[in-house]
Order: C-alpha cells, then sequence, then structure tokens
C-alpha cells in the first residue's frame, strides 16, 4: 500500500510541474470571474448565468485537464525510460499504474478545488447565496473527471500521447450522447442491432449521469439516493477500466 | 551595423502590417454589419440537436443565446421579420434549458410589446406552462395576452383564474379573474392589468411601451369620466358648461383628472368634446384595447 502513495505523490508532484495545468486553471478562473461581467448583459437571473458558467468551467477544464495530464501519465516515462528504473525494483506493474492514477486523481481534486473557491468567491462577490445542490454537482463533475482519467490511463498504456488523447475525446463525447443509443435500440424492434446497440449501451460509460448542472442551478430536488448511485457507477466504471489497463500493461513489452 | 537594416526593414513592415490589420478589420465589420444581428440566428440549429451537440453544456449554452437574443431585442426599432427570429431563438433557447423561467416571461412580454405577434407569444408562453406548472407569471401573461391582444375575455379569464391558485401569486389576482369574467369592459380592468405588467416587467423597453400604453389607457378613463360628468351636469343644469372647472363645483368630480402625460384635457364649449392635449387620437376598438 505504501508503494502506491509513494508512486501516487511522485505523481503528483510530477503534474504540478506540468505548465500546462497552471495556465488551464488560470483560463477556468478567468471565465469563471468573467461569468460576473457577462451577467450584467441579462435581464435578471444574473445569479443563474454565474452558477452556470461557474459549474460548466470547472467541468470543461476539469475534463481537459483529465485528458491532457492523463494521456502523458504512462507515455512520458516510457518515452524517457525513467520507467526502467522503477520496473527493476519490486514494483508489480499494476502497483506503478494505480499509483499513477491515484497520483492524477489527487491532482484532479486539488484544482476542481481551487477552481470550485474561485467560483464560491465569485458567488459571494456577486451576494448571490451559496446553496448545497451547487456542491452536489461539483462532487459528481469530479466522479466524471475519475472516469475519464481512467480511460485516458487505460488508452495511454498501449498507444501513443496523441491516439490517447483522440480516443479519450471520443469516449468522452460518445459517453454524453449513449442514450440516443438507447432510444434507437428500442426503436429497432427485437433484432440483432438492437442487441448490439443496447450492448454499446451498457459497454460505454454513460457521462451523463455525473450531469447535475441544471438541477442544481435551477433548485430542483437531487436525491442522496440518486448521488449514491451515480458516485457508485462512477467508482465501479474506474475501476473496470483500471483494471483492465493493468491487464494489457502487464503484458506489454518495453523496448 | 550590418543586421539593423534588415531588422528595421522586419520592424517597419511589422507595424505596416499591424496598421493594414485594423483598417481590413474594421471594412470586415462593416461588410458583415449589413446582415442584421437577429438573423444569424437563422443558422441555429433545432433546439433538440442542439441539445445532443452540447455534451451537457446545455444552461451555458441557453445562457449564451439568451444575452445575444436580449441585445437584440434592445435595438431600437424590431421589425415583424426580427420578431420572428427573436421567436426562434427563444424556442431554441428554452429547449435547451426548458426551465430557464425568465426567457418564457421576458420572451412572452416582448413579443406582443416590442411587436405584435401573440400567436408567437401564446406559444412560448403555454411551453412554459408546460414545463414549469408552478409559475404562475405564465399562465397570467397568457391572460394578458388574451385580453389584450386576442379580444377573448372567457379564456383570459381561465387564464388568470388558474394563475390566481399557483403558489407565490399576488392576491389580487383572484378578484381579478373575478371581474375579467364579468366582462367588466371599463378602462380600470385595462389599466390594473397593465400596472402589474409594469411592476413585473425590468426591461427598459418593455417597460416604457407598457408605461406608454398605460398612460394611454388612463387617458381614456379620464376622458370616459369627464364625459360622464358633462352629461349630468346638462341633465341638472340644462346647459353645457363653459369650462372644466364647472363640473367640480357642484360636486359632480371630485377633482379635475391630471393628465398623465404632462398635458391638459381642453374642452370645447361648442361641440362639448374633451380632449387630451398630448394625444391627437382616442383609443379605439372597444375605447381601450390595442387595435389589432
Amino acid at each position: 500500500m505504501n508503494r502506491i502513495t509513494v508512486i501516487a505523490l511522485n505523481t503528483f508532484r510530477e503534474t504540478l510541474r506540468d505548465k500546462i495545468l497552471y495556465n488551464l486553471v488560470f483560463f477556468g478562473l478567468l471565465l469563471i470571474g468573467s461569468s460576473i461581467l457577462l451577467s450584467t448583459l441579462t435581464i435578471g437571473e444574473q445569479v443563474k448565468i454565474i452558477e452556470d458558467i461557474g459549474l460548466a468551467s470547472i467541468n470543461l477544464f476539469g475534463v481537459i485537464i483529465a485528458i491532457f495530464v492523463g494521456i502523458g501519465l504512462v507515455s512520458k516515462e516510457i518515452e524517457k525510460r525513467t520507467i526502467f528504473t522503477i520496473i527493476a525494483k519490486p514494483v508489480p506493474r499494476y502497483l506503478f499504474l494505480l499509483g499513477k492514477y491515484s497520483g492524477l486523481a489527487l491532482t484532479l481534486l486539488v484544482n476542481v478545488g481551487i477552481m470550485a473557491a474561485g467560483f464560491f468567491l465569485t458567488i459571494l462577490v456577486s451576494k448571490a447565496g451559496l446553496h448545497l445542490a451547487l456542491l452536489k454537482a461539483i462532487g459528481l463533475i469530479f466522479m466524471e473527471l475519475l472516469v475519464i482519467t481512467a480511460v485516458a490511463v487505460m488508452f495511454s498504456t498501449f498507444t501513443t500521447p496523441t491516439l490517447s488523447a483522440t480516443f479519450t475525446l471520443a469516449i468522452y463525447v460518445i459517453g454524453h450522447l449513449t442514450d440516443d443509443l438507447k432510444v434507437l435500440g428500442a426503436k429497432m424492434g427485437e433484432s440483432l442491432t438492437k442487441t448490439i446497440l443496447d450492448g454499446l449501451y451498457y459497454l460505454l460509460p454513460n457521462l451523463d449521469y455525473f450531469n447535475v448542472k441544471g438541477q442544481a442551478v435551477h433548485g430542483l430536488p437531487i436525491e442522496p439516493s440518486y448521488l449514491v448511485s451515480a458516485a457508485t457507477y462512477g467508482i465501479a466504471y474506474s475501476t473496470m477500466l483500471l483494471i483492465l489497463a493493468c491487464l494489457i500493461f502487464q503484458r506489454r513489452d518495453f523496448k | 551595423m550590418s543586421l539593423t537594416a534588415p531588422m528595421s526593414a522586419l520592424v517597419a513592415t511589422g507595424l505596416l502590417l499591424v496598421g493594414g490589420l485594423h483598417l481590413l478589420q474594421v471594412r470586415i465589420d462593416e461588410q458583415r454589419a449589413v446582415t442584421p444581428k437577429l438573423q444569424r440566428f437563422m443558422y441555429l440549429p433545432q433546439g433538440e440537436y442542439l441539445r445532443g451537440a452540447v455534451l451537457g453544456y446545455e444552461q451555458v449554452v441557453a445562457d449564451l443565446l439568451w444575452i445575444q437574443a436580449i441585445q437584440a431585442m434592445g435595438e431600437r426599432k424590431v421589425t415583424e421579420e426580427a420578431g420572428h427570429w427573436i421567436y426562434r431563438a427563444l424556442d431554441v433557447i428554452t429547449t435547451l434549458d426548458p426551465k430557464f423561467v425568465r426567457v418564457y416571461e421576458a420572451g412572452g412580454i416582448a413579443l406582443v410589446t416590442l411587436v405584435v405577434l401573440p400567436e408567437e407569444s401564446n406559444r412560448i408562453l403555454e411551453k412554459g406552462i408546460q414545463h414549469n406548472p408552478d409559475y404562475w407569471a405564465l399562465p397570467f401573461l397568457l391572460g394578458f395576452n388574451y385580453y389584450f391582444e386576442l379580444h377573448d375575455d372567457a379564456k383570459a379569464a381561465d387564464y388568470i383564474a388558474r394563475a390566481s391558485r399557483l403558489p407565490g401569486a399576488p392576491e389580487y389576482l383572484a378578484g381579478f379573474a373575478t371581474r375579467l369574467y364579468a366582462s367588466a369592459r371599463e378602462p380600470q380592468v385595462a389599466i390594473d392589468f397593465l400596472a402589474r405588467m409594469y411592476e413585473q416587467t425590468s426591461d427598459e423597453n418593455v417597460r416604457q411601451v407598457l408605461e406608454r400604453r398605460l398612460k394611454e389607457v388612463v387617458v381614456e378613463r379620464d376622458l370616459q369620466l369627464l364625459e360622464e360628468a358633462i352629461s349630468r351636469y346638462r341633465a341638472l343644469y340644462k346647459r353645457a358648461p363653459e369650462r372644466l372647472e364647472d363640473l367640480v363645483r357642484p360636486g359632480l368630480l371630485r377633482a379635475l383628472p391630471r393628465e398623465p402625460f404632462g398635458g391638459r384635457y381642453l374642452y370645447d364649449q361648442q361641440t362639448q368634446v374633451v380632449r387630451s392635449s398630448e394625444m391627437k387620437e382616442r383609443l379605439k376598438v372597444y375605447e381601450k384595447r390595442r387595435q389589432r
């Protein structure tokens, strides 16, 4: 267990040295702050616009960070040959991978935390009320980021960073559209196509589960039981991806 | 030394380009201005498709479109064509974010004040009621449309009554509905209606339109009061009053009404016609609603 923590903390320190990270967080905060400016252009509903932009910025920049830092984690080690020094030690490969993932998850947690702090500050400055629903929405956004990071790490165990980024981005887009697969399948009637579509629906991550931004902003109830189900889904899906990643990584031959 | 010459040439070219680019940008902006801002909503895909394409960012996209739509609504003259584009934008925005009640509310008002498109306004409001059945202002506005624009008092009363039963509805709505059911054809009903609308609206353009309309109806109410007093004066003294002030002394009027536009009420003893110094014509159609 201790070995994972060492690798995780090391990964965390490593990602903090990444300049792209600071740029992204900076732009995220800038966008959140600019919502005050934008909200002056509307009639009423300033609070809604500030909250919408804040949540969307945290989500969008979180996803970009998860993808672009996630894809480089493993491949960079292979490229720089630093992976040999770790593989040579008595560290199983799966521990290495899990450590890397945990480190990035920690980085994301800190980033989301910073952006959330900026968001809450913006809300306070604009004299709108803070409410718990916003925190629930941010919590589920973090769950989405965990799944996306797992996707990015999984791809990065067997392909180049560019391809991993493309694949992960594709999964992100598809993940928000899987509901359509189900609708499409339902229209097909009992057939092979329906079976395939249904199979795809259950295989691909349904990232829309983690989207409660609208409910949070409009003050609609978000049931605790829903939060638990969605979070469990996120953790289970990420774990599945990580197991897959470990299996692939175990067989990988470093040249 | 030999390096300075090419360097300064480079800098000069750079500066020239900066200036040139600025001029070019100004020129392109002028060319683009030929297409009115609102018409760009033409390229907006249907709400249902856009909903899928924005990957979970429906609210933010709806906000940005709404801000653009407001800017377009703020233009000094909104043509009927522009009104149709506004309707299209509102429809897309509310498909993206069906709980965005402010859009139905402000949009529903704008579509009957800045332009006269009561059918479109009704459609937006009905869509709003469908998605937000507990929000009283939407059936209230629908009632407004049926009363002022479509002249259907029964339907208007139905919607106002419906609004009055919803949480947060002001208490006067119930009495309002009753009076509408009685089809009270008196300017006071219209004044009440417009005054409530005015209180509800925060858009400056719409407020101006409503304020003007409100004053016109007040003038109409005052003129009807004065005419009534004049006929009672004649019944009493068998002659026409010389001045409007004559009506106050025998107690036919408590005081002379104040002209809301800041002018005066003028009276012609020969024809016994009263009119406002500020309004050329009286309101027609049953004397208080907008003529279609």
